[in-house]
């Protein structure tokens, strides 16, 4: 009896073939490569798999075809509606650029009462007319940053010691909170600070205000102190109390933590967790190893130290993963974010992982003497003698002339990775980022040869351990899974 | 298949421009920047011949190794050679349709 | 289950209208007489004074003495209809259709039985018939709704087929039932014509979303299961243009033999590709239509894919998308599962197996659906709380 129901042969395609989509590859490990896609979609293979996939020898309906087809990496005649859905994931991808700047940093003071080693721009002094920003420079700065077109804004105070002129964080507060009555955006303030001239008064204001504050905690006592000095003071006791005191009168997750990885961090991943764990803290980001502050190589990297940056981050990773698996929620930041673009179809607010750079059209720095920079790096980078970011000043520049000053355009456009050598046919372009700034410290270009550059080493050796561990380790992958802001 | 000699500043080799392109080639030593020094000349009879020297900062790199590494890469270029032929149209058009104005559910095409 | 639809209605007395008519059921014997010329009185106790003045009356025994016209008998399996329910009598065929219940949690309007699609485990199979009568009857049930009701489903067959008809459906229910949750079942397939989107995203209705079935990320897959080539591209073209206008859709799949393998992938494909969709369904096969003719194709024992199940329903979740089960047994369902359960079996269509003797969670379980007999789990197990 003919049945009406056709068999599952009927609706394949007619013969083998199939069309390749956009895609780049790269080794993975010894056994396997990764194909990534134009949005971060990824499908490891063996060398064998990739030749036959790119020879149209792979074999049609087996788990491997569908896996590439499901994602994106081949078409076939059975369906057309790949390239629309990659169009619509590429545009979602890239959302945020539309937002422009939200991050908005305002240096209100360089005054400081430690002496951190990794810093290159505060100033151990008493002068405020030299070293606070003023009203009118602040004022300007709150108009600029209501010129972004940012649904979201962010206003981060930073110093130096920002409390240290803490009037002026008043002012601030107050007068972005008046405009935003007619602007209506969603705005956040946030207070780097170390805490050490925390009082009732600032924290009554940053209740009031709903502020977060963020401060620095290295790791564990003599790791903190021995980086970051403070004339006579215990630093890291100075730490551990602000942070309660903060907690008490804020709540738990108004206040986080920030470490600055030096060498001395990198023998001490485990030992750095466990600080920001006993702390209470829910997470940590493991941050890379800065360029400035040490002496900084003139044309390449450090491969001992990139290495060494290499184990410490996997060492906490591991770590970190095993308290999961004990049931302790903790997360690590950076991983989550790469995931973010790993797994999700959204892109990351992160400046240091974009292309094109986030500098200027993510975040903005707006210097106590009213220079505008595009980042903080570039900030310390005109301390440090070399005013090549300079945007623009408050006082004497329009929006438009400080945002389309060539000091920001061009790094901009001859960085977007998208474009440079190495990067334009890396596999994990769309999980990385140009960075201008780290590239022009260490090897006095914007774009950089990749093959020398501990950014590039940094990240391709992060993305590698993501990718094995989502593969290879199931409960790994459950725990990484729950840490993705979607 | 190429045959690798030494030569004063390093290990010679040729390679044929009917296997290899030359952009593969430049791609595949632009790689290995942090690795090796490599000098690119054009050979006789559709050649080109490449120097490879371990002289200073690359003293301490295994030769053998880095050119083993060296030809997996070059095959790699290859086949990203391949795959960009076929893919950079639409890759074109999926970014020219992605960063237009027009709303992509708008009456769809395809 | 629930009788809807009756064959044995037998006129009791002179019947004035030979057409089939839509009318509303009383129950009061006060009822208001302004509305009672267009309702039918249901007559519970034959020893009472039945009220004048309505439509027509529903006996479940003959009564003694004089009856009123348009007076019927009906059969005792229709002693559930009650006050605010509305039916269709069909004097010349002996029919009554019952169209909508004003207790039940699960009134649903089916507007065709015609369908593009073919899925193998269609449970309501299609008709190739001008069915567009049915459109009137729909207009009229409508209005007679209570304003109370929780929510309609729109079903068929392929809703959209009746094409600015349904448009008028669904102003239809905005206009007398605007409080009500609107449920359309569709394939979606003709919402790849993004004026036809628009035009359902124009009416503005206050609460509607719209049900689409998707049974792979792979394209012949799903067009297998649904026997129609080009269903896929189509159903995910309408899908991306009902979500471009702002139309609520919430994407459904049946798990069965040929679909279970490939459920985590569907999970990371929706997750990836139609992320903007306001809920995901995963529901058990229901053993009506034409299941039972591709049994061998479709069934499995529910507890051998719970961990496909499981992999799927976290990858939506981690996500932060909406997702339910449907029509599952909770003994079935791993216990990180059971809070995505939802008791979703419609009322006239659940029951219990033997095996369920005892169960303490019977009630929150929602039991199986009635075509479940033919074949269940042999792994259910009562709780004994």
């Amino acid at each position: 009896m003919a049945s009406i129901f056709k068999n599952a042969e009927s609706f394949l395609p007619a013969d083998n073939a199939y069309a390749l989509l956009p895609f780049r590859f790269v080794r993975l490990d010894a056994g396997r490569y990764v194909a990534v896609n134009e949005v971060g979609e990824w499908q490891t293979l063996t060398r064998p798999e990739l030749e036959a996939l790119v020879g149209k020898k792979l074999p049609g309906n087996t788990p491997l075809y569908y896996s590439l087809k499901s994602k994106h990496f081949i078409q076939d005649a059975n369906s057309n509606v790949a390239m629309d859905l990659l169009t619509l994931k590429v545009r979602t991808k890239r959302r945020r650029i539309a937002e422009f700047t939200s991050l908005h940093m305002f240096v209100v003071t360089l005054r400081c009462n430690h002496s951190c080693r990794y810093c290159q721009v505060s100033r151990q002094s008493e002068d405020r007319s030299a070293f606070d920003m003023t009203i009118p420079v602040a004022n300007k700065a709150i108009d600029f940053t209501f010129r972004s077109p940012a649904q979201a804004i962010k206003i981060e105070f930073q110093g130096g010691e920002p409390l240290l002129n803490f009037e002026l964080v008043k002012h601030i507060v107050l007068e972005a909170k008046k405009r935003n009555i007619s602007e209506r955006r969603s705005l956040a303030f946030v207070i780097a600070t170390n805490l050490s001239v925390l009082d009732d008064k600032v924290l009554s204001f940053c209740r009031e205000h709903d502020i977060y504050i963020s401060t620095s905690l290295d790791g564990p006592e003599d790791l903190h102190n021995a980086n970051r000095p403070n004339a006579g003071n215990n630093s890291y006791q100075i730490t551990i109390g602000g942070i309660r005191q903060a907690r008490e009168a804020l709540g738990m997750d108004k206040v986080s933590a920030l470490m600055t990885t030096t060498k001395a961090s990198l023998p001490r991943a485990a030992e750095i967790v466990d600080e920001y764990v006993s702390q209470g803290f829910r997470g940590i980001f493991l941050r890379g190893l800065s360029p400035y502050g040490f002496a900084i190589k003139a044309k390449c990297f450090d491969e001992y130290d990139s290495q060494q940056w290499q184990d410490f981050y996997r060492e906490g990773l591991d770590y970190i993963i095993e308290l999961n698996k004990r049931g302790i929620f903790f997360a690590e930041h950076y991983t989550a974010l790469v995931l973010r673009k790993m797994l999700t179809p959204y892109g990351t607010g992160y400046v240091n992982l974009q292309s094109p750079a986030g500098m200027g059209i993510a975040g903005i720095v707006y210097n106590h003497d009213g220079e505008v920079y595009p980042s903080d790096e570039a900030r310390m980078k005109a301390e440090m003698g070399d005013k090549i970011f300079r945007m623009g000043n408050l006082l004497t520049d329009s929006y438009e002339e400080v945002m389309l000053s060539p000091a920001l355009l061009t790094p901009l456009k001859e960085s977007v990775a998208e474009a440079v050598p190495m990067c334009e046919e890396c596999a994990f372009l769309p999980y990385c980022g140009s960075d201008p700034d780290y590239h022009y410290a260490t090897q006095h270009d914007f774009v950089g040869h990749k093959a020398q550059s501990g950014f590039c080493k940094k990240n391709m050796g992060v993305f590698r351990y993501i990718i094995q561990k989502m593969e290879d380790d199931p409960e790994a992958r459950r725990i990484l899974e729950k840490w993705v802001q979607w | 298949m190429h045959s690798i000699s030494q030569v004063p500043e390093g290990y010679s080799l040729s390679l044929s421009t009917s296997i290899y392109s030359v952009e593969a080639v430049k791609k595949t030593a632009y790689k290995f920047a942090d690795r090796t020094s490599i000098i690119i000349n054009p050979g006789p009879d559709s050649t080109i011949s490449l120097v490879f020297n371990f002289a200073g900062k690359y003293a301490n790199n295994d030769p053998k190794q880095v050119i083993a590494d060296f030809f997996k890469e070059l095959l790699d270029q290859d086949l990203r050679e391949r795959i960009k032929k076929e893919t950079e149209p639409l890759r074109n058009l999926i970014l020219a349709h992605a960063f237009s104005q027009t709303s992509l559910a708008d009456k769809n095409q395809s | 289950m629930l009788k809807l639809l009756s064959k044995t209605v037998v006129p009791l007395s002179k019947i004035t209208e030979s057409d089939a008519v839509v009318r509303r059921i009383a129950d009061a014997a006060d009822y208001t007489p302004a509305l009672r010329a267009q309702e039918y009185f249901i007559v519970r106790n034959v020893n009472v004074i039945i009220p004048p003045g309505f439509a027509g009356y529903l006996f479940f025994e003959k009564p003694n003495g004089n009856v009123p016209i348009n007076s019927f008998l009906i059969e005792s399996a229709l002693s559930y209809l009650g006050s605010g329910d509305i039916v269709k009598i069909y004097p010349e065929l002996k029919m009554l259709r019952t169209l909508y219940r004003k207790c039940s949690t699960h009134n649903s309007l089916s507007v065709t039985e015609r369908c593009n699609n073919l899925c193998l485990m269609c449970s309501q199979p299609p008709r190739d018939a001008d069915d567009s009568y049915i459109i009137g009857d729909v207009l009229q049930t409508i209005p007679l709704m209570s304003p109370e009701t929780k929510a309609i489903g729109i079903t068929g067959g392929e809703p959209t087929l009746l094409g600015q008809d349904l448009l008028g459906i669904i102003r239809c229910l905005k206009d007398n039932l605007p409080s009500t949750t609107v449920h359309i079942l569709s394939n979606g397939r003709a919402f790849k014509d993004w004026d036809y989107a628009k035009a359902v995203a124009d009416i503005s209705h206050p609460d509607l979303m719209i049900g689409i079935p998707l049974y792979s990320d792979i394209s012949s897959i799903h067009d297998y299961v649904v026997q129609a080539d080009g269903a896929f591209d189509d159903t995910i073209r309408g899908i991306i243009n009902l979500k471009s206008v702002g139309v609520r859709v919430e994407i459904r799949t049946v798990i069965h033999k040929l679909t279970f393998e490939r459920l985590p992938d569907l999970s990371r494909f929706i997750r990836r590709n139609l992320t903007f969709c306001d809920h995901v369904a995963l529901m058990g096969l229901e053993l009506t239509g034409f299941t039972r003719s591709n049994m061998d194709k479709l069934w499995m024992d529910p507890k051998d894919y719970q961990p496909q199940l499981r992999e799927a329903v976290r990858l939506l979740s981690w996500a932060r998308m909406f997702v339910s089960i449907y029509n599952h047994q909770l003994c079935l369902l791993d216990p990180e599962l059971v809070p995505f359960n939802r008791r979703s079996i419609s009322d006239w269509k659940n029951e219990y197996m033997p095996e369920c003797e005892g169960c303490a969670r019977k009630i929150e379980c929602g039991g199986f659906f009635n075509s479940s007999r033919l074949r269940y789990s042999a792994h259910i197990i009562p709780f004994r709380d």
